[in-house]
């Protein structure tokens, strides 16, 4: 049974949130603020951390970065703000994902799963792809390339991804529809030239000589670097 | 005020009046002219020739070059002057405009000076206004969030014991959990459009296939299907450009909105087309469409329709919303109605379509 660390002020929420991931087959520990939440991090070697960011005595961000500090365990970071400053700020100090309030349990149980598998699989490198200076973390969808992000809308991660995943071989344009839009699209082939050109544009660091994604003339597009 | 009319009047910068330079020369030339002659003539005709001061040569030069010269040139120095005096009053006059047009322009200058400290002060404080009416919004939503997560959870935890609950008890959780999801939208629309408002939200644009987006949106706003679908999309349309999310976001809040006012059983259109290097994304309803004097106002922030008991759920938020959105990705939502003879509206959202790339070697 994988344990988890509830760091949060919250009582209620906490209460709560213990009984329902007690359902779902995890044990939970509580703690009151960061000061407590360190001292049962070292007691108890939790399997992963959830993590309140406004908490009294020692901030969120101040409690992530002692823990990582002495621990490598997954954290996923409870924040009531979205702003992308705030989120970058996270990722940047080590956590593994993040969840806005509000969110639901059910949502937030789904994102503890693929931490903890991203966490079993890690070591075989399967959730996230790494090509030279281009990361993609596939849990939370995020490209980074020399650790500068780089967004992305949903489809072109998915293009990305579909071209990453078969690195080396030529992806005909019928392929990436079916993998990115699904089957019933296959209208959009006469578009993929457009998506492809504009995922370069900002991908590549030079998008006129593609360092990434390479053409092959009549067959489709090659991820090779 | 200094008197810059009167002649005498020195004024700082300027030289000593020059018509007192020539009175002064006025006076003296004639004279020394006249003693130079009278000197002369008497040294010739009196001392050289003998003559005596009654001789008419004597009295004749004398009174020639002696007295009518000194006038001619008394004469012509006066008039001189008489120039002189003009120049100097014009030039008076001149001065005193300038110094008068200084003084108004300076005093005009100052009250510019003062209305644009009150109109930046005014701004200012407006800003202030404006910044703290996003503080407590976001403040409040802020606030309202934590205790949404655990009432959500609360709800999620105690439904998911069905066959513990009563069924009445089941039902009331139900519309509970419901309606702190309507909440939960509602905090979340408002923390976005504060951002939209303050210039922080941010975008990710990038071609988008429409047909999958409103076929997405379509299951996702009537998962039931008690409104048919008519769909008038080309199979070949080409992408636009724009955030998917928000643009999901957008066509969500139009299909929500038809969903709402058309009659069970009549369908709602979706339908789409490209014209003039854009491409125009249309949900189309059979509801009783918007009077053409309220149309504009619909857009608008808390802006109802109906009121009181009438009016159906709803904050009056999601087309200001959708408004915004459009705005911020450089598209445009008009709203057309009645759509047909009987009634019904059209949302409608133009996009600029995603830049094509130069004929290349691509596949």
């Amino acid at each position: 049974m994988s344990e988890i660390l509830l760091i949060d002020d919250d009582r209620d929420l906490t209460q709560l949130l213990g009984d329902y991931l007690g359902g779902q087959g995890y044990a939970t520990r509580v703690a009151g603020d960061g000061r407590e939440g360190l001292r049962a991090l070292f007691e108890r070697k939790p399997d992963l951390i959830l993590l309140d960011v406004s908490m009294p005595n020692k901030d969120g961000w101040e409690t992530l970065k002692r823990i990582r500090e002495v621990s490598e365990a997954p954290v996923i970071m409870l924040t009531a703000r979205s702003d992308e400053p705030e989120v970058l700020r996270g990722f940047s100090l080590g956590a593994d994902d993040y969840v806005t309030k509000p969110f639901s349990f059910a949502q937030l149980t789904a994102r503890i799963r693929a931490v903890l598998s991203r966490q079993g699989q890690a070591k075989s490198g399967e959730e996230e792809l790494r090509y030279a200076d281009l990361l993609v973390d596939l849990g939370v969808k995020r490209v980074t390339r020399n650790g500068e992000p780089i967004p992305l809308t949903p489809t072109e991660f998915k293009l990305l991804t579909a071209l990453m995943r078969r690195a080396g071989e030529v992806v005909s344009p019928d392929e990436l529809v079916k993998e990115v839009w699904g089957p019933q699209y296959a209208n959009e082939i006469g578009h993929v030239r457009r998506y492809v050109w504009h995922l370069r544009q900002k991908i590549e660091p030079d998008p006129e000589h593609p360092r990434y994604i390479h053409n092959e003339r009549g067959y489709g597009y090659r991820f090779q670097v | 005020m200094t008197d810059v009319t009167s002649s005498h009047a020195i004024l700082p910068g300027l030289r000593p009046d020059p018509q007192v330079i020539v009175r002064r020369i006025q006076w003296a030339l004639p004279l020394v002219l006249f003693a130079i002659v009278a000197g002369y003539e008497s040294w010739e005709h009196l001392i050289l020739k003998g003559q005596s001061l009654a001789d008419i040569h004597f009295t004749g030069e004398i009174l020639f070059f002696g007295i009518l010269g000194p006038v001619a040139v008394f004469t012509a120095l006066a008039y001189i002057r008489h120039l002189l005096g003009e120049q100097w009053t014009a030039r008076l006059e001149l001065e005193r405009l300038n110094r008068e047009l200084e003084l108004r322009v300076a005093e005009r200058t100052a009250a510019l000076e003062q209305r644009n400290a009150e109109l930046a002060r005014a701004n200012a404080d407006l800003q202030h206004l404006d910044q703290m009416k996003s503080d407590f919004v976001a403040l409040v939503s802020h606030e309202l969030r934590a205790p949404l997560t655990a009432l959500n959870g609360g709800l999620e935890l105690a439904l998911q014991q069905t066959e513990a609950l009563p069924p009445a008890a089941h039902r009331t959780l139900k519309v509970i959990a419901r309606e702190s999801e309507r909440l939960t939208r509602f905090v979340q629309t408002i923390l976005d459009l504060s951002r939209l408002e303050a210039g922080k939200f941010n975008l990710t644009l990038g071609p988008v296939a429409a047909l999958p987006l409103l076929q997405h949106a379509v299951e996702t706003a009537l998962p039931d299907g008690h409104h048919p679908v008519r769909w008038d999309v080309p199979r070949d349309l080409p992408p636009v450009w724009a955030d998917e999310t928000c643009l999901e976001e957008i066509i969500l809040n139009f299909v929500r909105n038809a969903d709402k006012y058309s009659p069970p059983a009549l369908p709602i259109q979706i339908g789409a087309c490209a014209a003039d290097g854009r491409i125009v994304l249309t949900v189309t309803d059979h509801g009783p469409g918007v009077p053409s004097e309220i149309q504009e106002r619909v857009f608008e922030r808390f802006y109802r329709g109906q009121r009181g008991e009438n009016a159906g759920p709803g904050w009056g938020l999601g087309l200001y919303f959708a408004r915004k959105l459009a705005e911020a990705q450089g598209g445009q939502i008009t709203l057309r109605s009645p759509a047909f003879e009987t009634g019904g509206a059209e949302f409608s959202i133009s996009l600029p379509v995603a830049e094509s790339p130069e004929e290349t070697g691509d596949v």
